[in-house]
């Protein structure tokens, strides 16, 4: 039931299981004590008004009887008066009694009783005419003697038996009054003693949970004691090297003030020659500008020479066809002039005269074809020299053209640098602003770190307070599992 | 084409032979002009099966098939380049003589063949009829172009009529 529960909240079921058993105790007490009070007043009650009453009732016969024998003795009327009252305060006394008696045996007893008084009141009214007539107080004893001497020896012996059986139940009450109280005592005691037992449990409960809670507490607080003893002393150590490292730290960061002044100087002469340097690319890109058209301007000329040159191949090609056409004429001219010849050596003299014309006609035949030749040769020279100036011319343009891209090149990559040149003078720009802004940074950090060191100091000074108040703590920490019994720690 | 200018041959003596001149590979060579019919570019030939290697094979000379003889081949067994078909007449019809450039007609002056053309034999023995200069080179006059051999002229398709000389 107690498990999982703070020791406050098992304190408090412990005295409420304590508080419980008391009330119930004192309930049990008073419910006991309101018995035994209404036994003993029953016990009381019937001693004092049931055994009176019983008594009164044997004295007011006892007076009854009086007035009757002084009635027997002087006659008075006076006599015969309180001897007649007395009667009736009996039967009043016994009706009384009767209400207030719930014994059946006494009832019974009442009854006959009031049976014997009605026989008993017969006989001494019987006596009491026989003594108003006469004086003979022999014949009235005789006469007594018969009739109410053994009415009256009844109704005492009655009476006697009456008072006996109310004094037995009498002490009976009392008897059931003791043994209820003795009850009630009994039941007490034994609440008395379950509440102890509770309480002194839940003492010892409380106490081995106080123990062991409190030990376990103070033993982590001894625990977490010694290792913030130990970081503390860490710390000491630690603020010690911190404030020595804020020391070196502070030296460089002068250091380094120094140099990003030095570097911000720096960077504002980058800067200024970072603009001379675009200034001078952007001259140079009007430069270049020139050159290219320059350079357009003799890629053109080299298309026209190479058009140039193909046309002057392409006419000493219909040359060679006109030379190969003068050749194959003075060919066939050359074999016709010697069928001419050999037809004609055997027509006698007119065909030796016609072979020398053909051998003539051959000869010129033989010069055509070889000037055509000579042309042929020519031409094939002048091709040659046309397709190598071509080739040249072509090589060139492909030169040009290599050039003219290597230029574009050249170009592209101009104004890469210029504009790289414009991007180096914006960052050297921001350079210098960055750097100035760093050398503010710096200082602000120089100060940083000298409160920072002052700092380390202090934190070093805590630490040491700390590792004072840990140890102090754990000495603590002792006493308190002294002071619980718990010394395991 | 191909022919030498005018000066390289000087013109005969009227004793000489009348002949045709053309070169043979390394050769100058020359044909009695009564044995030659005509010169010409050289013509689409057809080559035999069976045949000596100097028969190039047959070819058309106006209208009839004769057989064509490798002259460089016959006479010095190089191969050398045709320039001109020269048409002879043959023992058994006309045949074309495949030649190197045709130089020219000309009286050449030849020598017996006792002389150095005693050491031709066989073939050569029967097919120069005499052995002469031109300037420094030795001049070989043909004749009796007879060495066609008879199953060329079987597959040129019989013997043909005898031409009239």
């Amino acid at each position: 039931m107690m498990a999982g529960r703070t020791y406050g909240g098992k304190l408090a079921i412990g005295v409420g299981i304590t508080v419980l058993f008391t009330m119930l105790t004192i309930v049990t007490s008073v419910v006991g004590l309101v018995f035994v009070v209404n036994a003993k007043d029953a016990a009381i009650t019937s001693a004092t008004e049931d055994l009176t009453g019983a008594g009164n009732l044997s004295r007011t016969m006892e007076t009854r009887i009086a007035d009757y024998r002084t009635y027997l003795f002087n006659k008075s009327a006076e006599s015969a008066r309180l001897t007649e009252d007395h009667h009736q305060a009996f039967r009043r006394m016994l009706d009384d009694l009767r209400r207030s008696i719930d014994d059946p045996e006494v009832l019974a007893k009442l009854d006959q009783i009031a049976d014997l008084d009605d026989g008993h009141a017969a006989a001494t009214a019987e006596v009491m005419a026989a003594r108003r007539t006469t004086d003979d107080t022999s014949a009235i004893d005789r006469i007594n003697d018969t009739t109410v001497v053994p009415a009256r020896e009844q109704l005492q012996q009655a009476i006697t038996d009456l008072i006996e059986l109310v004094r037995g139940d009498v002490a009976a009450d009392r008897e059931a009054a003791s043994t209820r109280a003795t009850q009630a005592i009994a039941l007490v005691i034994g609440l008395g003693v379950l509440t102890t037992i509770s309480a002194v449990l839940v003492a010892l409960r409380l106490s081995r949970d106080l123990k062991r809670e409190v030990g376990t507490a103070v033993g982590h607080i001894q625990s977490s004691s010694a290792q913030l003893e130990a970081a503390a002393a860490q710390q000491v150590n630690g603020g010690r090297d911190q404030a020595s490292a804020m020391s070196e730290i502070t030296t460089t960061i002068s250091e380094l003030l120094i140099t990003s002044r030095q570097i911000a100087d720096t960077a504002q002469r980058v800067s200024k020659i970072a603009e001379d340097t675009e200034a001078a690319a952007r001259n140079g890109d009007a430069t270049i500008g020139e050159t290219r058209a320059s350079i357009e301007t003799i890629r053109s000329q080299v298309d026209q020479i190479v058009q140039h040159m193909l046309a002057l191949g392409e006419k000493s090609q219909q040359i060679g066809q006109v030379v190969d056409l003068v050749s194959e004429l003075a060919e066939q001219t050359n074999i016709l002039a010697i069928n001419a010849t050999i037809e004609a050596s055997g027509a006698g003299e007119w065909g030796r005269r016609f072979a020398v014309v053909a051998e003539e006609i051959r000869k010129l035949a033989d010069r055509t074809a070889g000037s055509a030749k000579e042309i042929r040769t020519l031409i094939e020279d002048v091709r040659g020299a046309v397709n190598t100036t071509v080739m040249a011319t072509e090589i060139g343009a492909k030169a040009v053209d290599a050039g003219a891209r290597k230029f574009d090149d050249a170009t592209n990559s101009f104004r890469e640098i210029v504009q790289l040149v414009a991007t180096t003078n914006d960052a050297t720009r921001e350079i210098e602003l960055s750097t100035k802004q760093q050398t503010t940074a710096v200082e602000q950090v120089n100060v940083a770190a000298s409160d920072t060191a002052r700092v380390s100091r202090e934190t070093e000074a805590s630490a040491v307070q700390t590792k004072q108040t840990a140890a102090h703590l754990s000495n603590l920490s002792s006493d308190l599992l002294e002071m619980v019994g718990t010394g395991r720690h | 084409m191909g022919g030498l200018p005018g000066g390289v041959l000087t013109p005969a003596p009227a004793a000489g032979v009348p002949a045709l001149v053309f070169r043979a590979g390394p050769l100058y060579c020359a044909l009695p002009l009564g044995e030659v019919i005509e010169t010409m570019r050289p013509l689409h030939t057809r080559p035999l099966a069976g045949t000596p290697s100097y028969v190039r094979g047959l070819t058309i000379l106006r209208g009839a098939p004769a057989p064509v003889i490798d002259m460089t081949r016959l006479l010095t067994g190089v191969e050398a380049p045709v320039d001109r078909y020269v048409a002879v007449r043959a023992g058994r019809g006309p045949v074309a003589c495949a030649t190197g450039p045709v130089l020219g007609v000309r009286d050449v002056e030849v020598a017996p063949p006792e002389g150095p053309a005693a050491l031709f034999t066989g073939v050569s023995k029967a097919l120069i009829a005499a052995v002469g200069t031109v300037g420094t080179e030795p001049l070989l006059l043909l004749h009796s172009i007879a060495a066609v051999p008879d199953e060329v002229w079987e597959a040129a398709g019989g013997p043909p009529p005898e031409v009239a000389s």
